[in-house]
Parts: structure tokens; sequence; C-alpha cells
């Protein structure tokens, strides 16, 4: 029972929750509008397929059962009302204020937007709709709004103290994410041999069309291993105080790379970013004070 | 904080970490399969999947077009977009979800619900623009990337290769 205390029950500056909340307030915001144009084609029932249909789609793709809002709000303009409420729902996360309520919006216009569309969906679908899931449980410093955080960043004295229980799910995640694909990546043919960055940069993805990768496979070679090594170390480098900043530094700059040398890719690499909210701790010598004096 | 609240936490992360450490193991094992077949159904219901593959298949394709054809009574052909309600043209490209989507549903057996669903959209769409069309064909039309040792000899990127869906009836009722 100890270990678990530990582990779920310490208690954290809140302010690491607000920043957090803030950070997937604002991806959150962005997604929504990324939705946007897709709205009427994958939503709605005039669109790709009949929520009925998908009902189904959905039970024999994953096992689950379908709980979509959209199930129920079939029309074009249903569904752009329903967007337009977890856009608002998103600012109002992100200021503090009903901030309990406002991520269940959002959470559930997620949730909903994966059960009726699985076949559209994307990485960062699932990412964001996990991280939702564990905030909705978890302190969100809702007491701090982004004026009070910045007005009060250098304030010593913070109570009272939230347990991390969240923001360590949340590293867990993280560390899952970058593990399980790394794994997978090691069974592919492409990745073993050396070749997934030049295919990649070749691929519908590229920013920079043309056939100049192959002039420079020798390099993407290296950076391929080289990638791996990277997603191996990050959520590794993030865990441990001491190498923290080089993690934030590695993570950042291979979504960056990501987000540069690919397009469509922004939402994904920002969602992981953002998840690095949940390692960072500003106000740690403080914390580490308190703890001790307990 | 009340014991019964600390109860709580604890049981909650225990049960979600947990979990998340059952998603390490990748989906082409056999212990993958197990933990996912028994996990999955609760998992998506709730919004806790784990399936992260992101790019661990890299992608082979360097373009992608889907329109459609449509013939009327008198056997004249149209052309149409494959973005509905209004078939207007996708660009895949732009707007990646599409991407997604038509690899997906033309690819991918698992999705064959989702793709019949869309072929009797588009056959009741079409049916809506025009009485007069009696049946329509899907053209999938992709670029996939030669391998890097042709591209060296002075091949070009991709070979494209259109595939035909159909051709499928233009119905107005259709029973869903």
């Amino acid at each position: 029972m100890n270990i678990f205390s530990l582990l779920w029950l310490k208690d954290i500056d809140p302010r690491r929750y607000a920043i957090t909340r803030i950070g997937f307030a604002l991806l959150f915001f962005f997604h929504f509008l990324h939705l946007l144009p897709y709205r009427e084609t994958i939503l709605s029932n005039v669109g790709m397929s009949q929520p009925s249909v998908a009902r189904i789609g959905f039970h024999e793709l994953t096992g689950g059962t379908s709980i979509s809002l959209f199930n129920h709000f079939q029309s074009s303009s249903e569904i752009t009302v329903v967007l337009i409420i977890a856009i608002i729902a998103s600012l109002i996360l992100a200021w503090g204020k009903w901030a309990r309520i406002a991520l269940f919006v959002c959470f559930f216009v997620q949730l909903s937007i994966v059960h009726r569309a699985p076949a559209s969906t994307t990485g960062w679908d699932s990412i964001l709709t996990n991280f939702g899931f564990i905030l909705l449980f978890s302190p969100l410093g809702k007491e701090w709004t982004p004026w009070n955080l910045y007005k009060k960043w250098n304030k010593k004295q913070i109570v009272p103290y939230n347990p991390r229980y969240g923001l360590v799910l949340i590293q867990i995640q993280v560390f899952i994410i970058y593990w399980h694909t790394v794994i997978q990546k090691l069974g592919d043919h492409y990745w073993a041999k050396g070749e997934s960055i030049t295919y990649f940069l070749l691929s519908h993805h590229a920013r920079f069309t043309g056939s100049w990768p192959i002039a420079w496979h020798d390099l993407l070679d290296k950076i391929n291993y080289l990638t791996l090594i990277i997603e191996l170390a990050i959520p590794v480098l993030l865990w441990i105080r001491n190498t923290r900043k080089l993690g934030l530094w590695l993570g950042i700059g291979l979504h960056l790379s990501i987000t540069i040398l690919g397009i469509n890719l922004a939402l994904f690499s920002l969602t992981m970013i953002a998840s690095y909210l949940a390692f960072i701790d500003p106000w740690v010598t403080h914390s580490k004070l308190i703890n001790s004096s307990k | 904080m009340s014991l019964h609240r600390k109860v709580i936490i604890i049981l909650f992360s225990t049960i979600i970490g947990a979990n998340m450490l059952l998603g390490i193991a990748p989906l082409n094992t056999n212990l993958g399969k197990l933990i996912s077949t028994r996990l999955d159904p609760i998992r998506w219901t709730i919004g806790l999947g784990q399936k992260w593959d992101m790019f661990h298949s890299i992608p082979t394709h360097h373009s992608l077009h889907v329109y459609l054809t449509a013939k009327d009574t008198s056997g004249k052909e149209s052309r149409y977009g494959a973005g509905l309600p209004n078939f207007r043209e996708i660009l895949p490209k732009k707007l990646i979800r599409y991407h997604y989507t038509f690899l997906r549903l033309f690819q991918a057996p698992i999705n064959q619900s989702f793709k019949e669903s869309y072929i009797k959209s588009i056959s009741q769409a079409l049916h809506k623009v025009d009485p007069d069309l009696r049946e329509f064909i899907i053209h999938f039309e992709h670029g996939r990337i030669n391998t890097l040792e042709s591209i060296r000899k002075g091949a070009n990127i991709a070979t494209t290769k259109t595939e035909k869906f159909g051709p499928y009836k233009v119905q107005g009722k259709v029973e869903r």
C-alpha cells in the first residue's frame, strides 16, 4: 500500500496540473478546428457512412460499443453546432472555470468522433482520447487561470497540494506510446533496412517533393536508426530530473522535424509535445522542500 | 484527503496504469493478440484503446487520387469527385484524414462495412444529382513508391496504378 501511495498520492504543486490542463485545452482547440473541414464527409448522415453502419463498423473494428454523440446528432448543421460547442469548451477549459464540465465536453466529443468514424482516425486521435480520459479523473489546477499562472509563476508558497496520479498516468502512457511504436518498428522491413526516413520523405507526407532523398540516403539511413534510439530514450530522459532538459530538446526536436519535413502532421507533433507537460516541474525545488518537511 | 478517497485514487490509477502497461505487447504477437481480444471492447468503448503504431509501417504511397465516373441511360459518362455530399474533388494530400479513410476502405477488408456504406451513399447521392444515371465506378488511383535502387537507376519516384471498383448500380431508394 505504501508503494502505491508513494507512486500515486505524492503531493505536487497544483500549477503542474494547470499547465497540463492549459496545454491540452489548446490542443483540443486546434484539433476541433482541424476537424471542421471534414465534418460533413466523415461525421454526417449525408457523408461517407450512415450512423447505423458506423455503429456496426466500430464494433467490427474494435469489439467495442459505439456511444457516439453523432449517432444522435447526424445532420451537417447539428454536427457543426456540436463542434463549435467543443471549440468553446476547449477555450473554457484553458481558462479554468467550469474546467471539469468543459473537459467532459471536449473528451466526449472526441470519443464520439472516434466511435463515429473509426476508419478516418489518425494516431493523435487515440492519444488525445486517452489523455482526455485520464485528465477527466485528475486534478486540473482549475483555480489557476493562465493569467493567474503568469502573475504568480515565481510564487513559492502554493497550497493546497494535489496528488500526482494524473500526471504519472500520462507519463506512463507516453512511455508506452514511444516504446510500443519502437517495438513495432523493429519488426518492420523498412525500419530494419534503414530505409524508413527515405521512404517517408518520398511519400505523400513529404513537404519537399522530388527525388532528393535518394541522394541523401546514406545520411537518412543513419537517421533511421538514430530515430529509434531517440524514441526509446525520450521517455526515460524525461522521467529522470537531471536529463529532463535533454529529453525535452530531443523530443521537441524530433517532433518539430516531423512537422517541418512532413505535411499534415503538426497536430501529431503538437500532441506529443503537449504530453511532455506532464513531466516538467518548474517549481521542483519548492515541492521537494514541502514534501520533505511533511 | 480521506482514506476512502485515497483508496479510490489508488484503485483507479492502478487499473488504468495496468491497462497501459499491457499495451506494450505488440499486436502481432500471441500475447498482444490475447490481451487485445480481451480488453479492446472495454478499452475502445471508454476511450482507452492502446494501439500505437504511428509510422511503424512506413508509407509507401507517393500519391492518392480517388474519383468517380458514372454512366447515364444513353451511355454518356460523367466524372465526379469522391467527396460526399457534393461530389467535390478530394485532395488527400491536403486533408490527411481522407488519405487514411480511402486507404482503409479500399485496401483493408476489415473496413468492409464502411466501404459498402460509402458505395450505397454514393449510389443515393448520384440518383439525387441526376436520376438518369444508371451505374458508377470508383477509380482508386495510387502512386506506389518504387524501390530506392530503381529510383537511383533512373526510374520515376512512383508507379501510378488505377484500381477500379464497380460498376455499381445507381439506386434512389437504398435499404440501409
